[in-house]
């Protein structure tokens, strides 16, 4: 008989088996999620350039002039 | 933020006033599809110009950056632009972190993770930055991508299993070893006692 924690007595092997499959994958899905938050936040981060706030301006000139 | 005197009773203001606040964003989704930061800015800049001229088409009190991400997504994946512009930068965006080999415990180590990250195809990479680092929901990214919630969510799990692949990944291996002990243990399969 393997040692079990008491709120797994009674489930089959393959019960439990596949909720350690759940958590495990569960769990790698959220290190992944992190590591593509991370990617997504250093860009993020980086300064805009000034070509952005000149366009922005432009349009807006373009715009009163209508 | 200024109110629209033309509109008067606008309660949200012009939207055109928000763009600014959606640039980072912007940029790094452009950046995440692109890989290449001169790319990136020119998708960015053409996104902006779009917004402007159809600004009428957004929904006011609705999401801003969603409708901005869906036009850029958009922009990327017409006319072939994709295609023209899938060559990485040579230097590469992140380039000062690619060599450094972490000393690592076992943890997913960063540079490797960006490094499959841009090697997944554009769509991988779309789907993945929209649910899985901007926290859209499925339903979310499908009305920005502009396919069926079904297939938002299976293309995200093959995303996923084909990073988990590039990163050497056995599926279901958790690369975190302390967590995946202490998470074996908690059950009693990490013991030697199995067969």
């Amino acid at each position: 008989m393997r040692s079990v924690p008491c709120k797994f007595v009674g489930l089959e092997t393959s019960v439990w088996e596949a909720m350690v499959q759940n958590k495990v994958a569960a769990n790698l899905r959220a290190q992944i999620d992190a590591n593509l938050k991370r990617v997504y936040d250093e860009t993020l981060d980086e300064k805009v350039p000034d070509r952005f706030k000149e366009l922005l301006e432009q349009l807006r000139l373009k715009e009163a002039k209508k | 933020m200024t109110v629209s005197s033309a509109t008067g009773s606008a309660p949200l203001g012009d939207p055109r006033d928000e763009l600014t606040l959606h640039l980072p964003a912007l940029r790094a989704f452009a950046i995440s599809l692109t890989r290449n930061m001169a790319a990136a800015d020119d998708l960015v800049q053409d996104t902006i110009v779009k917004a402007w001229t159809n600004i009428e088409k957004f929904e006011p009190g609705t999401n801003l950056r969603a409708w901005l991400f869906r036009i850029l997504r958009n922009t990327y994946f017409s006319n072939g632009r994709k295609h023209k512009r899938e060559v990485p930068d040579p230097e590469g965006i992140h380039a000062g972190r690619l060599f450094v080999k972490p000393d690592h415990d076992g943890r997913l180590a960063f540079s490797e993770f960006r490094t499959a990250f841009d090697n997944l195809s554009a769509e991988h990479r779309e789907v993945l930055m929209l649910v899985g680092a901007n926290g859209y929901s499925y339903e979310e990214a499908a009305n920005m991508i502009g396919i069926a919630v079904g297939t938002v969510k299976s293309r995200a799990s093959r995303a996923r299993a084909r990073l988990c692949e590039l990163l050497g990944l056995a599926e279901g291996e958790n690369p975190v070893s302390d967590t995946s002990s202490e998470l074996l243990g908690v059950t009693g399969l990490g013991g030697a006692e199995a067969a």
